[in-house]
Parts: structure tokens; C-alpha cells; sequence
């Protein structure tokens, strides 16, 4: 045994002397519970304008370079209002004339951490709009005629506020609606109108994401993913979204910190999407195909013994699967893997290959990345083929089977449950839950919807009868967004279904263009919210603030409202609400008012900065100690920072031990490892400790669903493989037929706000998508145009032929087709259509373009250097309605017929006949289990709900 | 017959055995990595004299000759990474790279996470030589922990880990690179350490046999 190698070695200095950093870091362990000793990934960035410097910070303009002329900015922070997530934003604020010169990221945020994407830039170009409305304006003409008067506030509040105390009085409190698109903050809108006692919140939901929520929701009580990319071995989407829509800028880049240290990124996606060009593994399955590919994986795993045996037997609710369904066995976990086996045998590789049309290699590729990812196993969908496909929510169910098998719940690396790490902070003066339930937002027919039947509304109002006293809509713009837009045309213009149609909005739209009212809101830098959302697993809470009056008040300045500092005179919503709210109910008799007075002066009305004061006095833990070492208050401190992290590195919640005092005379189902106290599940045992569990009925991830079982729905109770609407079996290519892909973003737009012009000088057009070999046998080159024909009507547009994408599949992006009826209103003139819109045979709706996008003159000198002219096709007002019985959500997808457009049909040509489209709804209506469920409920419990009813409403009675 | 009586290293020796590999693996690992800054070449100059000319300098004319031989040898013409010659795409990045990165978690690493040095350097993934080089440094510090905690069954696992790390992956491919390294080389440094890191594995390869 020589050791003669070692020799040079011997008296040489040590090279950690040098003090360079290790190439490898050790593993952490992982964390026992209650012990967060993990330290993040520090992606931050490193150059900044120190906090300490944001009062007063000078750079040199660039315009007027080679000179250096230095401007005196004082930067301050708010959140962005454009896609979901919620980045930080810096405005720079120049000190001379109290101008927004422009907008960077803040650092300090913990989700965006001083980076943001195009949308989030973009918010100097909202702010400067030149298509802006300034002042509240009211219908003078019919609804949709386009003719408005400049009122004042009062005017607009006192007749909406007293048609609102209008219906409360008659006891119609069904009849007041509040529409949310993007909502941009927690808790302010459920608290609102819980305190008018109304059950009216409406959101966009089911036309995004309701499918993979209830997918996620049914395993582990949580309707959202938050992923820890930074940390995992294997990520698997199933979507394009994370690198284009919501989210986009805190996932993508810690997808890319994942990959830089050896991640594998695995996308599932019939389009080869800006994810999938990145991703290691693409896989382009056919559309609705896709848990056959992850049951086949699971299988895998199954067979292969490469999944975490523990903590499926811990966590898994197999007791309860095996005690309903196979109720003559022994109820041993060894039998209950033997069954999993049995239920997924026929998802071999090659029966996923059959029906993917993805090769069994890669199949078995990435199911051998999958199971080597173990516990670092992150998975995401959020709409894709979940929002896409009937039963898209099968999809959701099996991709999360994936981590609950390898035990990817909560981890390091692994899948969490969004509700463990978004925040949100007590309100002042919360109101209890509306007593009343309104079934035009959650009607019989969908019991189990996540959330609101949204895009149902005309077609329910139509149908059943409702009428509308007061509705909202609120940053949202259904006629362009949402399916069957003529519905909603029709609906709009009807006195008798919407008495008061009140838009807020800061620009507009399509449905503003339909409404009574329109009340200019604020952008991102002039309103007040606050925002969480689950980026990464850090609790953090974000500050939206007006900056100019933010920065004006630190300066010594007092205001009343924002609007005295906002553009023109738009308004916040906070201040609009709880001014509304004492119009409704002036001298309090309605019981109204008390939950918009002042919790510091008793009987007074409650001021915004005293609404965030009070929040972030008694509502943020860990905020009221950080702002005493700075010496400021914690209102001071959010204005100044934006931001705060609640609680670092959130990991296994569930594995929480309960406490001595919960566990007292508290005992334990041997058999199931259920905690039982005073007759109510209060926790299941892990690793020899009682523990908090998750939030589903048996504190377990739920393979097997008890709820589903019980509410008729008993076949589609564990993840299963079910066949789409637009199976590809079922499309008759000989006559052109195909499967539509609409629902995918583009990562530059975000629905109707982001129409301005750095972005659309971007992205100004969606194409259709068209395979080469498909494009050969049409006839069809790139620019040709084409005709697509759905269920309801046709509209024409131009083919991009591409091989990025599975022949048999067509696509087309949202966010483009804006379109407005006037030439110098209705939608933004950067990003619109000029078209005309023709009715006859009441409801047989064409619209045919008048001319695109064109220069024109404004305050901005680049509106006279416009140089695109076709703005894309709305193709969602040809889609007939399509919702899944059980969630609700619309599935995107459709089959159509593709042809060569004719020599009479023109770019942008839209027909539809809405008596066609109310019997297709009615058919789809056909495949629901309406309630009641057990016990005469009209949803179960313990489902999450928006404005959460009092339980007294969820039981039918008449 | 005469018996030949070999005294066996006490574990305090064995210790210092280790704690010289590992010393000797991470510089070999922190010269492979980046090119040569002057408080680097400083140190290798006075530590290690063999890998440079009788006459060398550290000046900013020497340093950019070997950064111009580092870039020729490493990132223009064949990084050194397993899967570059073992795997049989001969991808960066594939099939061969997740074996290293599981070898390496096996033995409780967290390949490229956390690691500033990596993130901060051109390394894109982590069966570079120099990461296994650090590797094979970690083992024989906790191979040395071992030894002087007189737990020898231990030290003798983390031996036994080199060795099979050595035989699964550094071995099938360090060799035939670095000979190509060191015909390719235009400054004496990069071909010196070339030559240095095979024959200190090949010697190493033969010490650990001889403790197992």
C-alpha cells in the first residue's frame, strides 16, 4: 500500500485557505416537523438601488445622452396587477414634477425578487394609456349604442348604492352581483360582500382553472399546486402555462434554477409550447390523452416497488378504499397495493403509447425519471388539459397520484398545497357569511363546481329565469373572454335581466361598451391590496399601493381619497366600497355600515389608511416586531418595503405535531391511524406522532374519494383515464375534422388590460396552428386563410403551418381578436378591429372586420407609428359552452371542421346562431348529477367555496 | 519460511492519509474548474511547483496564455463531462450525468444545489471532472472524520465508496481525457495536471485496494 502519491501533498498549504466556496453541498435532511431549517436558494438579484437610497436616488436620463443630465427619483414599491402572481414592482418617481418615469422590479420581494416579465414593465404604458377613461361616464343612448355622459362620483354612487339598498329592502339580495376577472387581492371583495350580506361574488374561475382545482382539491383539500421547482430532481407539467400565463415570472425562473443543477423538466402538451421547447422531455399526447400516460407511470412505479411505502401507508386513505370497495377482503395495505396493481394493469407502456400516440420509449424514460425523483417530485397543471377536456379533472387527479405515490407531498423539491403557503391576513370588522344562497351562481345542477357557473350566466339567466337588480363587472370583460359572447350581448342588453350593468375598469372593453356605468379604476400604481400567492414555499404578503400618493403623503401631504392623486379622477376599489357601502346603509339601520366604520374611531367611517393600519397591526404576524427595529410603524414598513415574509421555507405542514392540549383525552383508530377527539377527526399518526394532517374529511390524501362516491359520482371516485369530448378516435379526418386547442397564453399578453403598445408591437396576432402534414392535405401555406366551423358558427382566419404541434391538432391562441363597434371608443385602438355586427332571425349573429388596427394621433407620439394591422380573430365567440358536470369548467376544446376559406369569406369573419348554442348548453346539462347530495346539502361542506355561505344555506328546504 | 510482518497504519495515520487525498482531490477539482486567477496560480505556484515551468510568473500575460489554453481545451473543443464520452448520445446533461448526480445523492449531496461555486462558474452539469474530483474529496473527509472517531467500519464504507466511484464512473473515462488533454495542451500547466490527476487516481485506485 503506497502512499508515495500523497507526498506532494505534505506541507502544501490547504486550499480552503483560500476561501472559496465547496463544489457540493450537502443534502438537506429532510424536516421533521415544526423544524424549518432549510435554506432557499438565494436567486436574488444582485445590483440594486439600496432600500436606503428608494427616498432619494438620481440617475443620469437617457434620453438626453451624450449629456449627463441626472433626474431625482424616489422609487417606491407596489405589486403588479397584471397576471396572478403578484411581482414586485418599483416605481420611479421623479421628485421634479411627481412623474412615473418608469418601472423596474423590487428586490426585496420574495416570489419575483426584483425580476419581472414584459406584463409587468408594461404598467407605465397602462398608466399613460391614451385610450385611458378618466372620469365615471353613464349610458345616455340604448346599452350598446356608445353614447356617454361625464357624471360626477355622487351622482354614479347614489343611484348604484341606492338600487343595491333597493334590493336588500325587497329582500332581493340574489340580485346583486359582483363579476371579478382579475381579482388582485385577498379577502376585501368576501369581506365586502359578506358585510352587504349578499351571496353575489362571481369570478372568472370556470373558464381557467376549475377543473385542475378540483383534481388537486379532491386529493388534499388544497384547489391549488405551489411547486418548490428550485429544489426538485424531475418537474412535470402538464401545461404550457408556468412559462407563459399566470405565474409565469416566479416559476420560470425557478424552473431554470432547477435545471441549471439537473432538473429534469417534462412537459406533456399536444403543443410544442414555449415550456415544452425547454423541456427535457416533450410529449406531445393527444389532447385528453394524457392520464394515460401518468396511470402508466404509476403503474410503473407500482410494479417496479418504487414508491415510498411508508408514506402511502400513512397518508394514503387506503382503509377506507378497501373497506367500501372491496369490502370482502382484509383491509392490509399489502392487499391494497396489490390492488392498485390490479386497478392500473392495463396502463402498460404500450397501451399509454396506443393511446398518447407518444413513443413507449419515452414513456418509460420519463417514468424512470419520475421514480427517481423520489420525494423531489414536482408537479403542475393548472389549466391545459385539465381546463381543456370533459373530465379534464381526471387529468389533475392522476398527475397528483404521481407525488402521493413517491411521496412528493410537501417536501423539499415536491408538490405542495397551495394553502399552506399563500397568505392572508385578518381584515378589520369581518362580516359572518351571507345567510342566503344564489343558484344562478352556484345552481343545483353543479353541486360539486369549482367555483362560481360563470360563463353559464346568460344561458341560466335565460333558461331559469333570473334577474339581476345591480352586476358588477369588475376588471373583466366576458363578451371577448369567455364562450358564446352573443349570449352575453343579448343578456347585456336586456333591461329586464340586468337592471344596472356598473363596469370597473381602467380601459375598455367589449362589456363595458354594454354597461350603464363605467368607474375608471386603478392600475397597479393607484390602488391599494393586498396580495399573496403561493410562488414557492415562502408565506409572503405584497402591498399594492397608489405610489404618488403613497410618496406624497411620507412627504407631508394629506389626502382623502386617491383619486386626488390618481390620474384624472380615477378611483381604488377599497375606497369606492366602503364609500358604496354608507350610501347603502346611511344611518346604519341595515347593519351594514358597522362593518365599514373605523376600528379606531368608533362610528366613523373606516379610511383606507386606517383599513391597512388595522391589517397589518393585528393580521400579519412577525410585520409589527420587524417595522418596531426599523422604528416604523407597520404600515410605514409596508409602504416603504411592499413586502413581507411571513414564514420562510414552508414544508410539511401536515407532519405538525398536534398538541398536548389537542391530544388530550383524544385517542387513536389503530386500524386507520386516525386522531379522534369529541367524535370529530382531528389528526392521523406519522411516524409514531399524532399529526395535523390535510385538509380533506380524513386528515389523508385522498385516492379514494368518499365525497364523490356520495354524490353519484361513485365509477370516478379514484384517478381514472376518461376519454374527452374531442377524442381523437372520434374525429372523421376525411372530413376535416379536428381537435381545436384554444386555451393556451401567450407570454406577453394577459386578457384585455395588456393591450398597449410595447406589448402589442410584441404580439399582435394569433394564427392558426396547423400541422405541415395536415396543411398539405388542406391546401392551406402559411398566411392562407381558413375557415374554421364549430359546434355554433365559423370564423375565418390565416394558417401558420409549423411541425410544432401533432397533426390532427389545430391551435390558436387567447388574448387576441380584440374588436369595437366605434371607431374612436370601445376598445383599445393599438390592439382593435374596427367591425361591424350584424343580427337577424333573432340571435343569428356575423361580424365582419371594417378595417384593423391603424396610426392615429394622441398624446403619444408612437400611436402615429403603428405599423400592424391585423389584431387576430375572437375566436371564443364561436364556442358553444361546454361544462364538465362535475367541475363545472368550461372545456376549452373543440372539435371543428377545417377547410380553405371561400372567395366571399374575409380575415376576421365571425357567424354564430345562439339558438344553436342554448340547445347545446342544454345538451351538455343533460350529463350533470344536480343536488341534493346527503343530508339535502347543496355542495358538500367542507368544499372550499368564494364568500362562503352560512352552513344553514347549504341545506335545500323547499 | 520467514514471516514477513507488515505493521498496519494506526487510524490516526489512516486519518492523515485522508486528509491529504482530500486535499490533493480539491486542488486538482479547483484547478479544473474555472481558469486561473492570480490568488490561484499564486497558490499552485507555491504549493505545487511541478505544474508550472522552472520560470514562471504570475503576471497578467502568463495568466492569459492559460486562459486562452483553457478555453481551447475545455470549452471549445471537449468539456470535460462523463457523459461526453461515456454516454451513449454523447449529450451533456443525459442518462450518464443522472447516474453521477445519484451517486451522489445516495452518499447524502445535493448535486449543484447550494453550491455557490457552481452556480458561479461555466460548469453545466455535474459530472464534470471537476465535480467528481470534489466528490472523491468529500468521501475521503469523511473517511478521515471516521478514522479519528475510531470507527473504522465507517471509514472503511467511504473507501469503499471511492472505489466504487472510481470504478463506475471517474476511471471508465478521467484516463483517455486527460491523455488527450495532455497532447492537446499548449502551456505546461494544463499538461502537467493532466498527467497529475491520472496517475494520482491510478496510485490512489491501487491505495484503497490496498486498505479494502
Amino acid at each position: 500500500m503506497s502512499t508515495s502519491h500523497l507526498q506532494v501533498g505534505k506541507g502544501a498549504r490547504d486550499i480552503a485557505s483560500l476561501g472559496r466556496p465547496d463544489l457540493l453541498a450537502k443534502a438537506p435532511p429532510t424536516a421533521p416537523a415544526g423544524q424549518l431549517n432549510y435554506t432557499n436558494t438565494n436567486g436574488a438579484l444582485t445590483s440594486y438601488p439600496s432600500p436606503d437610497q428608494w427616498d432619494n436616488w438620481t440617475e443620469y436620463e437617457s434620453t438626453k445622452w451624450p449629456q449627463k443630465v441626472a433626474r431625482n427619483y424616489a422609487l417606491v414599491p407596489t405589486l403588479c396587477f397584471n397576471c396572478e402572481a403578484g411581482c414586485g414592482l418599483l416605481a420611479y418617481v421623479d421628485k421634479d414634477d411627481m412623474k412615473i418615469r418608469k418601472i423596474e422590479g423590487n428586490p426585496l420581494h420574495p416570489a419575483s425578487r426584483g425580476r419581472n416579465c414584459a406584463k409587468g414593465w408594461v404598467t407605465l404604458n397602462q398608466v399613460y394609456d391614451p385610450d385611458r377613461i378618466f372620469y365615471p361616464l353613464k349610458r345616455v343612448g340604448e346599452r350598446g349604442e356608445g353614447k356617454w355622459e361625464r357624471v360626477s362620483w355622487d351622482e354614479a354612487l347614489d343611484d348604484i348604492a341606492g338600487r343595491i339598498r333597493e334590493a336588500i329592502l325587497a329582500e332581493r339580495r340574489n340580485g346583486v352581483i359582483y363579476h371579478v376577472g382579475r381579482p388582485g387581492e385577498d379577502g376585501y371583495m368576501f369581506k365586502t360582500l359578506a358585510g352587504w350580506g349578499v351571496d353575489g361574488h362571481n369570478s372568472h374561475t370556470n373558464v381557467c382553472s376549475s377543473s385542475a382545482r378540483i383534481g388537486q382539491f379532491l386529493w388534499n383539500g388544497s384547489d391549488r399546486p405551489s411547486p418548490d421547482f428550485t429544489n426538485a430532481d424531475a418537474i412535470l407539467l402538464i401545461s404550457s402555462h408556468l412559462d407563459t400565463g399566470h405565474y409565469y415570472n416566479p416559476s420560470a425562473q425557478r424552473i431554470i434554477e432547477a435545471q441549471t443543477s439537473g432538473a429534469k423538466l417534462i412537459v406533456i402538451d399536444p403543443r410544442l409550447s414555449n415550456t415544452a421547447a425547454k423541456a427535457d422531455y416533450w410529449l406531445p399526447a393527444y389532447s385528453g390523452t394524457e392520464s394515460a400516460i401518468l396511470l402508466a407511470i404509476a403503474r410503473y412505479l407500482l410494479d417496479t416497488g418504487q414508491f415510498d411505502a411508508q408514506f402511502v401507508e400513512e397518508w394514503m386513505n387506503w382503509t377506507e378504499y378497501m373497506r367500501t370497495v372491496h369490502p370482502d377482503e382484509e383491509a392490509s395495505f399489502e392487499n391494497f397495493v396489490e390492488k392498485l396493481k390490479q386497478e392500473y394493469a392495463e396502463f402498460t407502456f404500450e397501451y399509454a403509447a396506443e393511446e398518447t400516440g407518444v413513443s413507449v420509449d419515452l414513456i418509460a424514460e420519463v417514468a424512470q425519471v419520475v421514480a427517481r425523483a423520489g420525494s423531489r417530485l414536482c408537479v403542475h397543471v393548472w389549466r391545459a388539459a385539465a381546463t381543456g377536456n370533459l373530465h379534464g379533472w381526471q387529468v389533475a387527479r392522476c398527475l397528483h397520484f404521481l407525488p402521493s405515490l413517491t411521496g412528493a407531498v410537501g417536501t423539499v423539491g415536491g408538490t405542495h398545497l397551495a394553502n399552506t403557503h399563500k397568505f392572508v391576513p385578518k381584515h378589520p370588522n369581518p362580516a359572518p357569511g351571507p345567510k342566503d344562497w344564489n343558484e344562478l351562481l352556484f345552481p343545483r345542477e353543479y353541486p360539486l363546481a369549482f367555483f362560481e357557473m360563470s360563463f353559464l350566466m346568460p344561458h341560466l339567466v335565460k333558461d331559469k329565469g333570473h334577474s339581476v337588480d345591480v352586476y358588477f363587472t369588475r376588471v373583466y370583460n366576458p363578451v371577448w373572454t369567455n364562450p358564446d359572447g352573443f349570449m352575453w350581448v343579448d343578456m347585456l342588453k336586456d333591461h329586464d335581466k340586468i337592471g344596472c350593468h356598473v363596469a370597473l375598469t381602467p380601459t375598455w372593453s367589449e362589456t363595458a361598451w354594454f354597461a350603464d356605468y363605467i368607474l375608471p379604476m386603478g392600475n397597479a400604481t393607484e390602488r391599494h391590496d393586498n396580495q399573496s400567492q403561493e410562488t414557492h414555499p415562502t408565506k409572503w404578503v405584497g402591498f399594492r399601493q397608489p405610489v404618488l400618493r403613497a410618496l406624497r403623503e411620507k412627504m407631508g401631504e394629506t389626502f382623502e381619497t386617491s383619486r386626488e392623486t390618481n390620474p384624472g379622477e380615477v378611483w381604488e376599489e377599497d375606497e369606492l366600497h366602503i364609500e358604496l357601502s354608507w350610501r347603502i346603509d346611511p344611518d346604519g339601520s341595515l347593519g351594514i355600515r358597522q362593518y365599514f366604520e373605523s376600528p379606531y374611531r368608533p362610528g366613523e367611517k373606516i379610511t383606507v389608511n386606517e383599513y391597512y393600519q388595522w391589517m397589518f397591526e393585528n393580521g400579519v404576524p412577525g410585520l409589527p416586531e420587524a417595522a418596531e427595529k426599523e422604528g416604523m410603524t407597520p404600515l410605514e414598513y409596508m409602504r416603504k418595503y411592499g413586502v413581507f415574509a411571513v414564514q420562510e421555507n414552508v414544508y410539511e405542514p401536515h407532519m405538525h405535531e398536534l398538541s398536548d392540549e389537542a391530544m388530550h383525552d383524544a385517542h387513536v383508530d389503530e386500524a386507520t391511524g386516525s386522531v379522534w377527539k369529541d367524535g370529530a377527526l382531528i389528526g392521523n399518526m406519522s411516524r409514531g406522532r399524532a399529526r395535523e394532517g390535510f385538509h380533506t374529511p380524513s386528515k389523508k390524501l385522498e385516492f379514494y374519494s368518499p365525497t364523490m362516491a356520495a354524490w353519484n359520482w361513485g365509477d370516478e371516485a379514484i384517478p381514472k383515464y376518461m376519454k374527452t369530448h374531442v377524442y381523437w378516435r372520434d374525429m372523421n379526418r376525411d372530413d376535416n375534422e379536428f381537435d381545436l386547442l384554444p386555451n393556451y397564453r401567450l407570454a406577453t399578453l394577459i386578457h384585455t388590460r395588456s393591450a398597449v403598445k410595447w406589448l402589442y408591437e410584441i404580439t399582435h396576432n394569433n394564427p392558426l396552428w396547423l400541422h405541415t402534414d395536415d396543411a398539405k392535405r388542406l391546401g392551406l401555406n402559411t398566411g392562407d386563410l381558413a375557415k374554421v366551423e364549430t359546434g355554433i358558427g365559423h370564423f375565418v382566419t390565416r394558417c401558420w403551418v409549423t411541425e410544432g404541434l401533432r397533426p390532427g391538432i389545430v391551435a390558436m391562441a387567447h388574448h387576441l381578436g380584440r374588436w369595437r363597434l366605434s371607431e374612436d371608443q370601445g376598445a383599445p385602438k393599438i390592439a382593435s378591429a374596427v367591425v361591424r355586427l350584424d343580427e337577424k332571425n333573432d340571435g343569428e349573429y356575423t361580424m365582419r372586420q371594417v378595417h384593423g388596427v391603424q396610426p392615429f394621433k394622441s398624446d403619444d407620439p408612437d400611436t402615429e407609428r403603428i405599423w400592424w394591422r391585423e389584431v387576430g380573430v375572437n375566436q371564443n365567440l364561436t364556442f358553444p359552452v361546454n361544462p364538465d358536470p362535475v367541475s363545472g369548467m368550461h372545456c376549452w376544446h373543440q372539435k371543428v371542421r377545417v377547410t380553405k376559406a371561400g372567395a366571399a369569406d374575409r380575415y376576421g369573419d365571425i357567424s354564430v346562431d345562439t339558438k344553436k348554442s342554448f340547445e347545446h348548453y342544454k345538451q351538455w346539462l343533460e350529463m350533470t348529477k344536480p343536488a341534493p347530495g346527503p343530508d339535502n346539502l347543496r355542495r358538500p361542506l367542507w368544499f372550499a367555496r368564494p364568500n362562503k355561505p352560512q352552513a344553514e344555506a347549504y341545506t335545500i328546504t323547499e | 519460511m520467514s514471516l514477513r510482518w507488515k505493521r498496519r497504519a494506526s487510524h490516526a495515520e489512516y486519518a492523515e492519509q485522508a486528509r491529504l487525498r482530500a486535499q490533493l482531490y480539491r486542488v486538482q477539482a479547483r484547478a479544473m474548474l474555472d481558469p486561473l486567477d492570480k490568488e490561484l496560480a499564486g497558490f499552485l505556484r507555491e504549493n505545487y511547483p511541478f505544474l508550472f515551468p522552472e520560470i514562471f510568473e504570475v503576471t497578467e500575460e502568463a495568466l492569459q496564455k492559460l486562459r486562452v489554453d483553457f478555453t481551447n481545451l475545455f470549452v471549445l473543443s471537449s468539456p470535460p463531462y462523463e457523459a461526453a464520452l461515456m454516454d451513449e448520445s454523447g449529450h451533456l446533461n443525459s442518462k450518464r450525468t443522472d447516474a453521477v448526480a445519484d451517486f451522489y445523492r445516495a452518499c447524502g449531496y445535493n448535486p449543484g444545489r447550494g453550491s455557490a461555486a457552481l452556480s458561479q462558474s461555466s460548469v453545466l452539469a455535474v459530472d464534470h471532472l471537476s465535480v467528481e474530483l470534489e466528490f472523491l474529496a468529500r468521501l475521503a473527509t469523511e473517511e478521515a472524520d471516521a478514522w479519528e472517531e475510531g470507527d473504522a467500519d465507517l471509514a472503511r464504507e467511504k473507501l469503499g465508496l471511492c472505489a466504487r466511484f472510481m470504478d463506475e464512473h471517474l476511471m471508465g473515462w478521467m484516463p483517455v481525457y486527460t491523455s488527450s488533454m495532455e497532447e492537446d495542451a499548449e502551456t505546461h500547466l494544463y499538461c502537467a495536471l493532466a498527467g497529475w490527476i491520472r496517475e494520482f487516481a491510478f496510485s490512489d485506485r491501487k491505495y484503497i485496494a490496498g486498505i479494502l
